[in-house]
């Protein structure tokens, strides 16, 4: 095993153990604004971690292909792949850490605005009751939100029994 | 284009085939395992979940140990096939994930996609 193959090992167990982490917590957390953090943060970690640990292995087969003894006279084209699969885990990384933090943003915004969800009755699972997420320092009812006409759902009222058609919002 | 050393081309074929896999595919499979693993746990909480908010963020994440999960199926048998396809539908699927997500969120938010 070269230098590069060791460092990846290393980026790609600790990957491993974030991912770990990150599904473990959100099993076990209690209530959703807790289950946002180990799914928004190690999990961005921990892809970032394993995707630079497998570019490392094809950054060593690279090093291995150009440096290495040639018995026909010439590399060939075999570094062209390994650089371009190197380019390519690059790119996956940075969408990744792009678009994994704006859908967990854009999932906790989509449930601050609707407060009021349907959660199941204890012992009864038929039945299902409108209740309140219930956050530790939640300010509730004082907080305004600054919503502009789109993100404007409404008000504190629970309406997703029946919803009813708005002849008046202004919505293109 | 392969794991092995390409110093291992001078040494004899019985020695060769002694020497097994490479020891980075061990690690690329073990990562496999446990992001199986951690996709199970994920499914637990997407079926179990109280609200929608559950499901969806617990399948978000399930969308994303997918993507890394192909890309190292990818590396698995680097000897003998080319990577650059599956890293190509893992890009794709990462795009489709974030994409769907969103998407998912509109629908529940306003009942309509327009």
């Amino acid at each position: 095993m070269g230098v590069l193959e060791i460092i990846g090992s290393v980026f790609m167990a600790i990957g491993a153990l974030f991912a770990l982490t990150g599904s473990v917590g959100v099993l076990r957390m209690p209530d959703f604004y807790s289950r946002l953090h180990p799914a928004g943060k190690s999990d961005t970690l921990a892809q970032a971690l394993i995707l630079l640990g497998l570019a490392l292995f094809a950054g060593q087969q690279l090093l291995d292909t150009v440096t290495g003894p040639d018995e026909h006279g010439g590399h060939g084209d075999a570094w062209l792949g390994l650089a371009n699969i190197m380019v390519k885990l690059v790119l996956l990384t940075a969408l990744l850490f792009l678009t994994a933090p704006t859908a967990t943003h854009a999932i906790a915004k989509a449930a601050r605005l609707d407060r009021y969800t349907r959660v199941p009755v204890e012992n009864d699972p038929g039945a299902s009751r409108v209740a309140e997420i219930v956050v530790a320092g939640d300010v509730g009812e004082q907080l305004e939100e600054t919503a502009g006409p789109v993100l404007d759902v409404g008000t504190a009222e629970p309406q997703r029994a029946e919803p009813e058609p708005e002849p008046e919002e202004d919505e293109p | 284009m392969s794991l092995v050393d390409p110093s291992l081309a001078l040494i004899p074929l019985a020695e060769q085939t002694a020497e097994g896999p490479p020891a980075a595919a061990f690690v690329v499979f073990g990562t496999c395992l446990v992001l199986l693993t951690g996709a199970v746990l994920l499914m637990i909480r997407a079926l179990r979940g109280p609200t929608v908010f559950d499901r969806i963020l617990a399948v978000n994440a399930m969308g994303t140990k997918t993507v890394v999960l192909v890309a190292c199926i990818a590396f698995l048998d680097l000897g003998h096939a080319d990577p650059s396809f599956y890293l190509d539908t893992s890009i794709v699927y990462a795009l489709i994930n974030f994409v769907v997500t969103i998407a998912i969120l509109k629908y529940i938010q306003y009942r309509r996609l327009s």
